[in-house]
C-alpha cells in the first residue's frame, strides 16, 4: 500500500513520485527506533549508499557492464528491502537475475523501473531529512 | 546486561553503511550492544578484542569471503554462534554456511521478527549452554560424530559422520531422508546428541502414525476443554522439546492445515495450544525425516513449497544398506554379540559362506531386516560359528519371491525388487542404476530415462546425492 504521509514541507511543492510499493510505516518505525541521532545518520547513509547505487547503475546499465550491474543490485536489494521499498527490493532482485545470465540483454522495463524507484526512494530519504533537519 | 555478558554482545559484519545503522538500531532497542565492522579484517580483529558470543556476518565483504571469515572465528572461538546474512541469489551458499558451522541464516532483505528471532535464538543456546557448565560445548565441524550411534565405515556412512558433526552444533534444520530401516531417527538422535542441546529433551513424533484430527494438538498441544476428550490440559511436543530437539517423523504425512500452523512456528517459534488464547515462545530445533521424495510431493501440491525449503535446510540422505557394502557384516557381527549376550548364548562369529551370503542380497528393509536375521539366528540356534545353514531358509528365496513382486514375472532381473517398495524408492532405485551404467554422467542417464537432465539434477538434489 503506498503511503504517502510527507510533511506539510513537501505538499507545498505538489505531488512527489513515491517508490512503488512503499511501507513508509516500516521506514518511520526504523527511523524512530532509531531515536534522532542514529536516525540521522540513518538517513545520511541511506542518502550516500542510494546515491552511490544511481551512479554505478547509470553508468553500468548503457555498458551491460553485468559484475556491476550484479554488485549495485545486490546492494540495493539489501537496502531497499530493509526499508520498506518493496517494490524497488523486487524490481532489482530481477535486475541482478538477469545479470546473472552470461548471455542476458538486460530487461528495459526491469531497468527502468529500478532507476525510476531508486530515484523516488532517494527523493524521499532526502525529505525525510529535511524534515529531521527543520526538527 | 554487561557489556562483558557474551550472549548480549554482538558482532556485526557488514559493509553497506546504511544497513549497519539498522542492525545496531534494531539491537538496540532489543536490548543487545552490537559492535560494527564494515571488512572481514576488522571484523576479525573484533572478534578477537571483544570475544562476542554471536555474530552477525555477511556472506558479501569487499575484503575477503564471509566463509573464510566464519571458519576463522569458529576456529578459534568454537562456541560462538555465527548468524550469516545473504540475498537470495546466494542461498546456496548460506546452506553450505550452515553445513559449516554457523549457527543461523537469515535471506536479505532485514525482516525485523525474523531477524530478532535468530538473534534470541543465539543468545538463548549460549546461556543455555553456560547453565550447563559445559566448558566446550562446540566441536570443530572437521572432528568425526563421537555419539553417532551408527555401525560402519563405508564412505558413504562416513559422509553421514562428517554431515552429522558438522550441522549438530548449529540450530539448522535437519532433514532426513532415506528408505525405511536406513536409520533416519537413530540419524535424527545423533543429531541431538551431538549438539548444545544434547541435555535437552529429545521429543520424537511420528505425522503418519497420528490421526490427521489429533496430530495438531499432539504437536501444539491443548487446553482443557477445548474439544471433547480435552479433560485437562495437555502440553504438545513442541512445548515438551522446549530447550531441545523436536523430531517429527514421516514429515510427508502431515495434513495440509497443520503445515501451515508448522510453518508459523518454524517462523515465530511461537506455540498457540488448542484452545489457548495466549501465544508462548519456545526454542526448539527441528529434525524432520520421510522415506518418500519430498520433491515430489511439493511437486503434487500435497507438501507447501515454502514449508519445504523452511526444512530442507541440510538434507541429509541415509544410504540404502545394499549401498554399504561391508556394513552389513560390520552391523551382522555386531548384532551377533549384542543379541547373543541378551539372550545368553556365545557364538563365534560369522562363517564366510554366511558372510557372502550376507552379503550378496538386496536387503530391501534395509538394517532393520539385517537384524531381524541376525535375531532369528541367536534365537533358534544354540551358539558356535553362524553357517549359511542357520541363516533363516527362506532369506534368499524370500527376496527372489519379491523380486518377482508375486506374480512371477520379473521385468527387470537383479537389479528391480518391486513388492514393498514406494513408488519414490522405485523411482530412486531406477535412476541410482541408469547412473551407474552410465559411470555417474547425469546427461546420459538423463537421456536414457527419458526425462531432462535438469530434472534428474532436481531430484538427485533432492536427495541430498552429491552432483555426479
Amino acid at each position: 500500500m503506498r503511503n504517502r504521509g510527507v510533511g506539510d514541507k513537501m505538499q507545498d511543492e505538489g505531488p512527489q513520485p513515491m517508490p512503488s510499493r512503499m511501507d513508509e510505516a516500516l521506514f518511520s518505525r526504523l527511523l524512530q527506533l532509531a531515536g534522532p541521532v542514529d536516525g540521522a545518520e540513518l538517513l545520511q547513509r541511506l542518502t550516500e549508499d542510494l546515491r552511490k547505487a544511481d551512479a554505478a547503475l547509470a553508468t553500468a546499465i548503457p555498458r551491460v557492464d553485468l559484475p556491476a550491474i550484479r554488485e549495485t543490485t545486490h546492494v540495493l536489494i539489501a537496502v531497499a528491502g530493509a526499508i520498506g521499498a518493496a517494490g524497488l527490493a523486487e524490481a532489482a532482485r530481477q535486475l541482478n537475475s538477469a545479470a546473472q545470465q552470461t548471455e542476458a540483454s538486460l530487461p528495459a522495463d526491469v531497468t527502468a523501473l529500478v532507476r525510476a524507484d531508486l530515484a523516488a526512494l532517494r527523493k524521499l530519504v532526502q525529505r525525510r531529512a529535511d524534515e529531521g533537519a527543520a526538527g | 546486561m554487561t557489556p562483558t555478558d557474551p550472549s548480549k554482545l554482538i558482532l556485526v559484519v557488514e559493509d553497506t553503511p546504511s544497513l549497519q545503522t539498522v542492525y545496531r538500531s534494531v539491537l538496540a532497542a532489543a536490548g543487545y550492544t552490537a559492535v560494527v565492522a564494515g571488512t572481514a579484517e576488522d571484523g576479525l580483529a573484533r572478534f578477537r578484542a571483544l570475544a562476542p558470543g554471536i555474530v552477525l556476518l555477511d556472506l558479501v565483504l569487499p575484503d575477503r569471503d564471509g566463509m573464510t571469515l566464519m571458519r576463522d572465528i569458529l576456529a578459534e572461538a568454537p562456541a560462538t554462534c555465527v548468524i550469516v546474512m545473504t540475498a537470495n541469489s546466494t542461498v546456496n551458499r548460506a546452506v553450505e554456511a550452515m553445513r559449516a558451522g554457523a549457527h543461523d541464516f537469515l535471506v536479505k532483505p532485514f525482516q525485523e521478527d525474523r531477524f530478532l528471532q535468530a538473534v534470541r535464538a543465539a543468545s538463548d543456546d549460549l546461556t543455555t549452554r553456560k547453565d550447563s557448565s559445559r566448558p566446550q560445548p562446540r566441536r570443530r565441524a572437521e572432528q568425526p560424530a563421537e555419539r553417532t550411534g551408527f555401525i560402519g565405515s563405508s564412505p558413504a556412512m562416513g559422509t553421514i559422520h562428517r554431515t552429522i558433526s558438522s550441522v549438530a552444533r548449529s540450530m539448522a534444520t535437519v532433514f532426513v531422508t532415506g528408505e525405511s530401516g536406513t536409520g533416519k531417527e537413530l540419524a535424527a538422535l545423533a543429531v541431538h546428541a551431538n549438539s548444545g542441546r544434547a541435555n535437552g529433551p529429545f521429543i520424537a513424533l511420528n505425522c503418519g502414525a497420528i490421526p490427521p484430527d489429533l496430530l495438531e494438538s499432539e504437536v501444539f498441544g491443548h487446553m482443557k476443554g477445548s474439544f471433547t476428550g480435552a479433560i485437562s490440559d495437555k502440553p504438545g511436543a513442541a512445548a515438551a522439546a522446549d530447550g531441545g530437539t523436536l523430531f517429527l517423523d514421516e514429515i510427508c504425512e502431515m495434513a495440509l492445515p497443520l503445515q501451515t500452523k508448522l510453518l508459523r512456528f518454524l517462523q515465530t517459534s511461537t506455540i498457540q495450544p488448542v484452545g489457548s488464547t495466549k501465544p508462548r515462545k519456545v526454542n526448539v530445533r527441528i529434525v524432520c525425516a520421510t522415506n518418500r521424495n519430498p520433491m515430489d510431493y511439493v511437486e503434487r501440491g500435497l507438501f507447501r513449497e515454502d514449508l519445504f525449503y523452511r526444512l530442507y535446510v541440510v538434507p541429509v540422505h541415509m544410504p540404502p544398506l545394499r549401498d554399504r557394502g561391508a556394513d552389513v557384516i560390520e552391523i551382522a557381527e555386531a548384532a551377533l554379540i549384542r543379541f547373543a549376550a541378551e539372550e545368553g548364548k556365545d557364538f563365534a562369529g560369522l562363517s564366510a559362506d554366511a558372510r557372502a551370503l550376507l552379503q550378496s542380497q538386496s536387503w530391501p528393509g534395509n538394517v532393520r531386516q539385517l537384524l531381524n536375521v541376525i535375531r532369528n539366528v541367536v534365537v533358534l540356534n544354540d551358539g558356535g560359528q553362524v553357517t549359511p545353514d542357520m541363516l533363516p531358509p527362506d532369506l534368499g528365496r524370500s527376496l527372489r519371491r519379491q523380486d518377482m513382486g508375486g506374480s512371477g514375472f520379473d521385468p527387470t532381473p537383479q537389479t528391480m525388487p518391486l513388492a514393498g517398495m514406494t513408488l519414490a524408492q522405485i523411482e530412486r532405485q531406477a535412476i541410482d542404476a541408469a547412473l551407474a551404467r552410465h559411470g555417474g554422467s547425469v546427461t546420459l542417464a538423463a537421456r536414457e530415462l527419458d526425462i531432462a537432465a535438469s530434472t534428474l539434477y532436481r531430484k538427485l538434489e533432492s536427495w541430498g546425492a552429491k552432483r555426479r
